[in-house]
């Protein structure tokens, strides 16, 4: 362990130029993300060790210029301009890709600007080679004033070199704002009386775009720009055209292309890929087989989780000494941390196959061929990455939205995405779909069960696009929505990326998620065997009103009286009269409550609800099929309570986490509510002409 | 003539003569829709969807509304 402070490096650069790849190659595993709740930028940061130095490395999200058009650039630049914070990095390293030079040179020449301590790094010269770009890297370091440092990361060439680099103090040096012509200039000296920065280009971005100044500033600035006559957006424009030629001149001394070797698969195989129909039809298939792996491949993995923790439960429940305690682990931690764990390989796998289609290039490909449905319903093509991934789970999808750029399209994303078919609602539907058609139906060659679950579905995705309809209507666009997006080249994935993020995303999922479902799991625990005097006297009550049971029936009266006036079962009684309607019962009821938390909850809910009630051993869809209503003597879960409750829970916000997480996203309390509100209004009058119809 | 970037179908290409004046310009710029750069159009998605235009070694996708901005000789 070295006793020196550690050097703080951030990642800069474009999108797709292998950015995380080089984070990935300089940490390894040893890296976290900021968490949902609570950050402000969701930066990757991880530590590594070299030559005794402890280095902390921060992965900023990709970003196209210092001129934001998304929330998440808007982040990174404001992270980049705050050079006044005690955490600013004391090095940069801007990444750029050997294939891509221009472009992403662009942004390094007005980072450049910032006067801050830049290293740069060009990556993938080894497939650059293979394309007949040869680049002279001394010439480039020269035309830039910056150390350049060829690396592949990749195939982890010129990491150490990179490193050694990162070790020695980067020289800043100044150089004239070659961006500016010189009526600018004189104008740019003036404004920097009212903005006043010691570095020019810092009064420049705060001249031309418009950063957070206080009232005062923004006052004097307004009377400047209209006494001077500034025009913005030619000022702008000219700057990007300054930087442009800046950039093109370094690159005449420094590029070569043999045009020879160049063989362009990408363009071919877009030829293909983004073609009008068969562009269509491989997105389909592509869609099809991502469904088929969350849902069949899964099924596997998830059968094995479900046993074991029904025998784990099982074994505890004898191995342990009998007590308080260990029926609290039996019945309310084991079946508690099951339930969270039984997601994994669903959000596993999906998240190894966005990140092939991502890393392989093809998701830009997707947003292209489908930007044109969602702008119908008032989204943007980049808004169908955060829907699919909503299908697993909204909350990596809600953040997902991040990348749309027009305010009304990121907000209609993020307000219809709950409604889509999370796989949190997969064990209800399966439970509640199994007590009403019986597992060998078939209707031609399909298994019924299979094309009900289908139907749920469906009802989800119709349901998210009516609402986008809705919204499109009602709210009004504030800004232009415009669709710029780069398409990568396509390239082969690289395994370790995609590896570590299916680990951290995972990793949050359990961390996120797995609090709430288990602390819910253990506070029902509590309420269900506790209660009031009612509750305490329950032993001696039925021994008085029931003598003339055998012991045996008293056992079973009595668990279930008890439940009943435990506080959790005053709890469901007090909600039932709202219920009724919907065809609940108090002991649905408790599980409506339960899953405001988290929706799988219903399902533990229920087994502790029926399992504290009975002594049986069964599993929790034979006793719920048996369980009968006390008035009527009809099944409880028939027809249109089961298919009520199908609806109640495809359409209700039953999910702490994501009310937290849109909270957070929208940093507005009335989209948070709106959005509560009306799935839960949806969930409630759904239930109810469902269930009045089919009663 | 002067034509719209919008008006190009696939496989045409031309040089890029002006950007209009609006609030994507600058964006465009520095996306490389510069003066004096070849293009050629290398997908159009259907329904009038996107269209999807190589400059250089780069492809890059915009929607007809931001591809009527930029002006073509």
């Amino acid at each position: 362990m070295s006793s020196q402070p550690s050097i703080r490096i951030a990642l800069v650069g474009n999108p797709n130029i292998g950015k995380t790849t080089l984070f990935n190659k300089l940490c390894g595993l040893n890296q976290r993300t900021g968490n949902y709740p609570g950050v402000t930028v969701d930066k990757k940061k991880g530590a590594a060790n070299y030559k005794g130095q402890s280095l902390e490395i921060i992965d900023l999200p990709g970003i196209n210029s210092l001129y934001p058009k998304s929330k998440d650039e808007e982040l990174v630049v404001k992270y980049l301009l705050d050079t006044k914070n005690e955490e600013y990095p004391d090095k940069f390293v801007v990444v750029v890709s050997a294939l891509n030079l221009k472009r992403n040179l662009y942004l390094l020449d007005q980072v450049k600007d910032l006067n801050i301590p830049i290293v740069l790094a060009v990556n993938m010269i080894d497939l650059a080679e293979k394309r007949g770009i040869f680049i002279d890297f001394e010439a480039l370091s020269n035309h830039f004033n910056v150390p350049v440092l060829p690396i592949s990361a990749k195939k982890s060439t010129g990491i150490d070199q990179l490193k050694d680099q990162l070790l020695e103090s980067v020289e800043v040096t100044e150089r004239a704002a070659h961006y500016l012509e010189e009526a600018e200039k004189d104008m740019l000296s003036r404004f920097r009386d009212i903005a006043f920065d010691k570095n020019d280009y810092k009064v420049f971005l705060r001249l031309t775009q418009n950063l957070d100044e206080n009232p005062q500033v923004q006052q004097a600035k307004d009377t400047f720009i209209r006494k001077e006559e500034v025009n913005l957006r030619k000022l702008r424009k000219n700057a990007a055209i300054l930087r442009y030629r800046f950039v093109n001149e370094g690159l005449k001394k420094a590029l070569t292309i043999d045009k020879s070797k160049a063989v362009d698969l990408t363009t071919r195989a877009d030829r293909l890929l983004m073609h009008p129909i068969w562009g269509q039809v491989t997105f389909l298939l592509v869609l099809l087989a991502v469904f088929q792996a969350i849902f069949w491949l899964a099924s596997f993995p998830m059968d094995w989780i479900d046993i074991g923790f029904g025998s784990l439960a099982e074994w505890s429940a004898t191995a342990l000494p009998e007590g308080y305690l260990s029926q609290l682990i039996t019945e309310g931690l084991i079946p508690g941390i099951g339930g969270v764990v039984i997601f994994i390989p669903q959000i596993a796998i999906l998240f190894f196959l966005f990140s092939l289609l991502e890393e392989s290039g093809y998701m830009s490909r997707i947003i292209f061929l489908n930007d044109r449905v969602m702008q119908k319903f008032g989204m943007s093509g980049k808004s169908i990455v955060p829907m699919i991934s909503g299908m697993a789970c909204a909350i990596p999808a809600i953040m997902a939205a991040r990348t749309i750029e027009n305010s009304r399209e990121r907000l209609i994303t993020i307000l219809v995405t709950p409604l889509l078919t999370c796989s949190a609602r997969i064990p209800v539907y399966v439970l509640v779909i199994a007590l009403v058609i019986p597992d060998d139906t078939y209707i031609w060659i399909f298994n019924a069960q299979g094309l009900a679950l289908m139907a749920m579905y469906l009802l989800g995705v119709l349901m998210t696009f009516i609402v986008a309809l809705v919204l499109k209507r009602i709210l009004k666009p504030v800004y232009k929505s415009y669709l710029l997006l780069e398409l990568p080249e396509y390239l082969i994935p690289d395994m370790k990326n995609v590896l570590v993020r299916v680990w951290n995303n995972v990793k949050s999922f359990i961390w996120n998620a797995g609090k709430i479902i288990v602390a819910t799991a253990i506070i029902l625990f509590v309420l269900a065997t506790n209660g009031g005097e009612e509750f305490q006297q329950a032993e001696v009550y039925v021994q008085e009103n029931h003598a003339t049971l055998s012991t045996e029936e008293q056992a079973v009266f009595l668990s279930s009286y008890q439940i009943e006036k435990s506080y959790l079962g005053q709890i469901g009684k007090t909600i039932e009269p709202a219920i009724e309607p919907l065809g609940y019962d108090w002991k649905i009821g408790i599980s409506l409550v339960t899953s405001l938390a988290a929706r799988e909850v219903f399902v533990g809910t229920m087994s502790i609800i029926y399992a504290i009630d009975s002594e049986e051993t069964m599993t929790i869809r034979d006793r719920l099929k048996k369980e009968v209503n006390p008035s009527t003597g009809m099944p409880v879960f028939g027809l249109a309570t089961s298919v009520s409750l199908l609806i109640f829970y495809a359409f209700a916000l039953q999910c702490m986490s994501t009310v937290a997480v849109t909270y957070k996203e929208t940093k507005s309390f009335k989209w948070t509510a709106i959005q509560f509100g009306y799935m839960t209004a949806l969930a409630y009058f759904g239930a109810l002409i469902a269930y009045q119809i089919l009663s | 003539m002067t034509r719209k970037l919008s008006e190009y179908m696939v496989n045409q290409t031309g040089v890029i003569k002006q950007i209009l004046d609006t609030d994507v310009a600058e964006r465009l710029m520095e996306f490389g829709f510069l003066p004096g750069t070849i293009f050629s159009v290398i997908s159009r998605a259907p329904f009038n969807g996107p269209v999807c235009i190589q400059i250089e070694n780069n492809r890059i996708a915009l929607r007809l509304k931001e591809a009527a901005f930029v002006l073509v000789e």
